[in-house]
Order: C-alpha cells, then structure tokens, then sequence
C-alpha cells in the first residue's frame, strides 16, 4: 500500500465526562487532567463550560475545537437572547448545537460534546452528540478518554441492566453525585489518563450550580 | 491432537504460528496488546556501590493492568537488572540470563562479574536484531568496582555513572543530571533517585504507583518494596455491595473437590516432603 | 491441591479474588482449543512424573513459558490462571498476554475483547474479602454488563466459584447478539 502523507490539523487531549438526569436535577462531572500523548498538560482544567442560559456543556477530545465550539455557542446564545427575548432553553440549544456540527459536516470539530441542563418543567435533561451532529436525548451520557471503563457501570446502576429485576434505579442527588465520585475513582485505578481530581457539579431549579471537587490519584 | 503427543518443549523459541498469523492478519485478525511496563527506571552509583529505582506500573494501550510490578530482576547475588519495555521480554530474558551467570559461577567458582552479564545480554540481544523488545538496565558491584549499564534492544551498551530509561526515563534522568555528584553519600543517592522517579511517576502517564528501590554495595543489599507509596486508591463514598439473587442464574453445577492431601497423609511422607518443596 | 480452572473459550474473561473463594468468569463466544490441549499435556505430564498435583503458581509459570516459547509467532490467546490452596485459603489470581507477560497475584484480572469495558465494573464492585456469594454477583455483573457494550464478546457467560471444598459452575442469562 502506498503510505500518504497528509495534513492532520487535530490532537486529542483526552478528558472524560458523565452526566446523569434526574427527575429534578441533573448532575455533571469531568476529570481535571488535560493530556498530550505522554504527558499531563494540565491537572487543573475542567471539561465542564457553564453557558449563559445555566446549561452544561461537557466537551472534550481536541481542545482547540471545544474552546472554539464554546465560543461560536456563547455568542449565538446572546444573538438568540436578543432577538427572542428570553433565554434559550436546553433542547433548542441541543438542536442548535446538532445543526451547528453538521454544517460542518466535512471539517468537523473534533469534539466530543454532551449539553445538559434543565427543562422547562425543571426536568434534567443530557443530550449527546457524535462529532458531525447526531443527537440523542439519554438518560445519562459518558464520553471521552475513559468511557468503555465508565459506560458499562451506568447501564447496570443507572439501568440495572442484566438483573433479575431490571428497571431505572431512582437516585438523590446526593447519592447521584457519590456514585459519580466512586464511578470516577474506579476509572481512575486503571485509566492512565484520567487523574487529578474530578468536578461535580449539580443543576437544580432551586439551587442552580452547586459544584464539588473531590481528589482523584495524581499519578 | 496427534501432533501434541509428541510435543516436548525442547527450549528455545518456536515459530511454527508465523505461517498462520501472517495468514490471520491478512484476514484482519488483530493480535490485540501486549503488555508493556511504560516504566521509569533509574540507576545511580555513590560513594559504596549503586542505587537502582523502579516505578510499578504495567499497561497495555491506555489500560492499566497492573500496578504492583516488580521491575528489578536479580541476575546473582551481586548483579541485579531494570526492564523497561515489552514485559514478556523482560521477564524471560532476565531470568534466562540469571540461570546463565549462576551456572557460569558454579563452574568458575567465583562471583560473576558485571561486565560479563553485560556481554552475555548484550550478544543475545544482537542476534535477534532487536526483535526482543528488552531495554535493560544491569547494575551490580563486583571485584572491579560498581558499574551501570544501559543496554538497549539492538545489542548496543554503554556504561555510565547513571543512567535513567523507559517512558518516564528523560523526566527522571533530567532531575539526575541536575543534581548528580560523584562520592554522594548514600541517603544523597538515594534522595536523588527517589525525587527522580517521583517527577516522572507524577508526570509520565504510563509510570506510577510505587517506587521500589534497591541499594547493593559490596557489603550488603537493601531492598525497599515499596520504598515509597505515590498514589493508591482512595475510598469508596457508597457500597456497591450486591445482593444474593441479583444475576439470573440457568443452571448451577457444584463439583466437590476431593482432597489429595488427606491421601498423601495416609502414604508415605516422601510425597509429603516434596510437596513441601514446591 | 487446588482445582485450577483456566478459561480458554470466550471472547473475554474476568477473575475476581474473595475471601477462602475466587471466581472466574467467561463469555461463550469463540473457542480456543489448541493452548488449553497443549497445556494439559504438558500438565497431566508433570502429575505423572511428579506424582503430585500442580500448585497455581506451577500451572501459571508452565502457561507463561508455553506463551512465551512462541514469542515471534504468539498464540491470539489472553489468559488467566486461578487457584486456591484448600490448606491455607490463600487465592491466586494471575494474567497474562498473548506472549507470556508474568503477573503478580492481583485481585482482579481481565482479558479478552471486552475487557477496557469490564476493568471500570471491576474496580467499582471488587472489595476485599468478600464471600462467595458476593463475589459470584459481582463478577457476573462486572462481566455481564461490560459484555454487553461490546460487539465482539457475548452469548450469555459461565462464572466458576472456586472455594476449599466445591466448585460452583453457574451458567447466566445473557444477551444472544
């Protein structure tokens, strides 16, 4: 085969992010390590950006593309603002951000992007998308460097999926935000990219944004 | 199963796969990861003798598989290797070269020296064209002096003062050259190779856990497992605990085990006394 | 001594230490036949001549030279050794690669196709000296779960419980795709 040289403008920075929805709050968490193939470029860097409206973005993969994707959205949410008069809710900023990265169908960003946020009806809502726009609205949602370590441990707690009596398992979210750390920590045990501490942050109604750090090993 | 009948391992390696693999990976069949230690190794020598560091972590892709390794592999009692790189590799070929130096020493009588570990390695390594994906690291103290050499898979070596190797290596070794006297003390030497590896343990992705270490001069050989904790796990918040029934379960078989120690209890003790022995 | 149970046939397997108890878990997916029959040759060779059972440690260390004797032709075969020692309790778990990497005795151990998948469930349900019920549970949800998010392993799964006097073989209900 011939080996072709070409322009690859893109790097993966790794991070992984969770979000689960409950029935009056969401919660959303990312590790705080930011890599570059051997090494840790940051221990402190957070894959969660807060938006105007009070949704979450979670994006992680080439960092260039998540500060620009966050740049290009805070502009067009004022824009929407403005001419709408009131704020953008969570859905139509889901589908904002979906026609956004398919109108960049053949030069993606390289992006690994979850919105999370509350409804109308205070309802927590996630929403993910691959990187050239497809949507989904889920119940929870984990992308980036360590999702196959995380993915499974939300279907069998979230979902209990492969029990005898399978079904969403309702939590608090104080208990949300505990599994998270506990789900982080394991990852964490045989990931060799996440690290340093993971942030949570809960949206509620009432509340808006409490957030939490908790340690995670730093090696 | 004809064919196994006849099989004895006869030593050495045995390639009677490749025709099939090549054939396999044609059809795109993936051989998946081999294990590999990321590693960061160092060795310095002071005042007495050689202070050799190892972290403990061992990965395949971005996984870590294990974080208690045991990097440092005895060669004889006054010779001692780091490896770095493919695991299988290190493990076999330093346990290859080690029941290699104790004949050699039981023939000669006398303590092996290092520079002859070095060579056997080192022409081993040369005949498999740097096949064996081995970055050793052999340090030992012997009737000439202490000595560290680095030899790499190719069969090339050099000997050094100190030296620092595998993916953490540059970071570790940067900290070395900044800091390295000649005559150091031994709690110097030792501080020197534990901040080391401490600064690659943190920072390279593929090392971390422990830093296990070594100190051999001619007198004496401290071993220090672990000598210092870097991460461990923390906590869990919330018991994840399941309960009796959660599984669907088809079929259940139980299988008593019947216990050969009671018989060998009945019978002579020689049976006894060599199962002692293993 | 101790039943060793290794497991040759799926597409992933798990191993999981309790306490006096250890488990191991496979999926039914492909079959590896050719290791298993060379290894228990090379087994039923050294009882005979030995006139002993093999330790864990013994099959573990035959395993990793029979891997590593075809270094530059491997098997595509990733595999665990489990055992315990009915006189003193003591478990083994042990892993290897495709060429024969040499393990510690780990807690928990996985290999296979699904195995990123089933390292997260592992950490997250494994606790130190659990009994065997406990054990059987959550290695059957560590792999079960982490089966199903992978396209390469499944058809339901067989989990053994080792313990001093029995083994538990239980066969589990899983996903047919």
């Amino acid at each position: 085969m011939v080996k072709q040289h070409g322009w690859y403008p893109y790097e993966f920075q790794s991070g992984t992010t969770v979000a689960v929805a409950g029935d009056d709050y969401v919660v959303v968490a990312s590790d705080t390590r930011l890599t570059e193939n051997y090494s840790i470029q940051s221990r402190t860097h957070s894959n969660v950006y807060k938006m105007h409206n009070n949704s979450l973005l979670l994006s992680t993969g080439f960092l260039g593309d998540v500060l620009t994707l966050k740049k290009t959205l805070d502009g067009r949410i004022k824009t929407y603002e403005y001419t709408h008069n009131k704020p953008i809710s969570t859905p139509a900023l889901a589908q904002m951000i979906s026609i956004m990265m398919y109108g960049r169908r053949f030069f993606p960003y390289y992006t690994n992007t979850i919105i999370t946020g509350l409804d109308t009806d205070g309802k927590g809502c996630v929403y993910g998308f691959d990187p050239v726009g497809s949507m989904t609205q889920q119940l929870y949602a984990c992308e980036g460097s360590a999702m196959p370590l995380i993915l499974p441990i939300l279907d069998a707690n979230i979902l209990g999926k492969n029990t005898s009596k399978p079904g969403q398992v309702k939590r608090t979210k104080e208990e949300t935000v505990k599994m998270i750390k506990d789900i982080y920590m394991a990852a964490c045990e045989r990931s060799v990219e996440l690290g340093d501490a993971v942030v949570v942050h809960t949206l509620t109604k009432e509340k808006g944004i409490e957030t939490d750090v908790h340690p995670l090993r730093k090696d | 199963m004809s064919g196994i009948a006849f099989e004895q391992p006869a030593g050495g390696f045995v390639f009677d796969n490749c025709r099939r693999n090549d054939i396999l990976l044609k059809n795109n069949v993936l051989p998946g990861k081999i294990h590999k230690t990321g590693t960061t190794i160092a060795a310095i020598t002071y005042k007495d003798g050689v202070v050799i560091a190892a972290d403990s972590r061992c990965t395949a892709g971005n996984i870590i598989f294990d974080d208690n390794v045991l990097k440092i592999h005895r060669l004889s009692d006054n010779i001692y290797a780091l490896g770095a790189g493919t695991s299988a590799d290190c493990d076999f070929q330093t346990r290859l070269l080690e029941s290699q130096l104790e004949l050699l020493k039981l023939n000669q009588d006398r303590q092996v020296r290092v520079a002859t570990a070095v060579r056997k390695i080192q022409q081993h390594l040369f005949r498999y064209r740097g096949y064996i994906g081995a970055y050793l690291i052999i340090v030992g103290v012997d009737v000439t002096g202490s000595h560290i050499a680095t030899v790499h898979p190719h069969g090339s070596i050099a000997f050094l003062p100190f030296v620092a190797s595998g993916s953490g290596g540059y970071t570790s070794l940067s900290v070395i050259e900044d800091r390295y006297k000649e005559n150091m003390t031994e709690d110097e030497a030792k501080q020197l190779v534990r901040d080391a590896l401490y600064a690659s343990t943190t920072t390279d992705l593929y090392s971390g856990s422990k830093i296990n270490m070594f100190v051999l001069t001619k007198e004496k050989l401290d071993k220090f497992l672990p000598y210092e904790i870097v991460a461990a796990r923390t906590e869990k918040q919330a018991d994840y605990t399941l309960a009796k029934g959660t599984t669907e379960v088809i079929s259940t078989n139980v299988k008593k085990i019947e216990f050969d120690i009671v018989n060998e209890k009945v019978k002579a003790t020689g049976a006894h006394e060599a199962m002692e022995l293993a | 001594m101790g039943d060793d149970i290794m497991s040759y046939n799926g597409g992933v397997a798990l191993a999981m230490k309790g306490k006096e108890c250890v488990a191991i878990a496979c999926d039914k997916r492909y079959g590896v036949q050719t290791v298993s029959e060379r290894l228990r040759f090379r087994t039923n060779l050294y009882e005979l001549r030995e006139q002993r059972k093999l330790k864990p440690l013994v099959l573990y260390n035959m395993l990793t030279n029979l891997l590593y004797e075809r270094r530059f032709g491997p098997y595509f075969v990733y595999a665990l050794v489990i055992g315990l020692d009915p006189k003193t309790g003591e478990t083994y778990v042990f892993d290897s690669d495709n060429i024969g990497a040499i393990s510690d005795n780990v807690n928990l151990a996985t290999v296979g196709t699904a195995s990123d998948y089933i390292f997260g469930l592992g950490e997250l349900f494994f606790k130190p000296n659990m009994n065997a019920d406990e054990l059987f549970e959550a290695t059957s949800q560590a792999l079960l779960n982490g089966v199903d998010r992978d396209s390469a392993s499944g058809w339901g799964a067989v989990v053994y419980v080792v313990e001093k006097d029995k083994v538990t073989v239980r066969e589990l209900k899983g996903r047919q795709d």
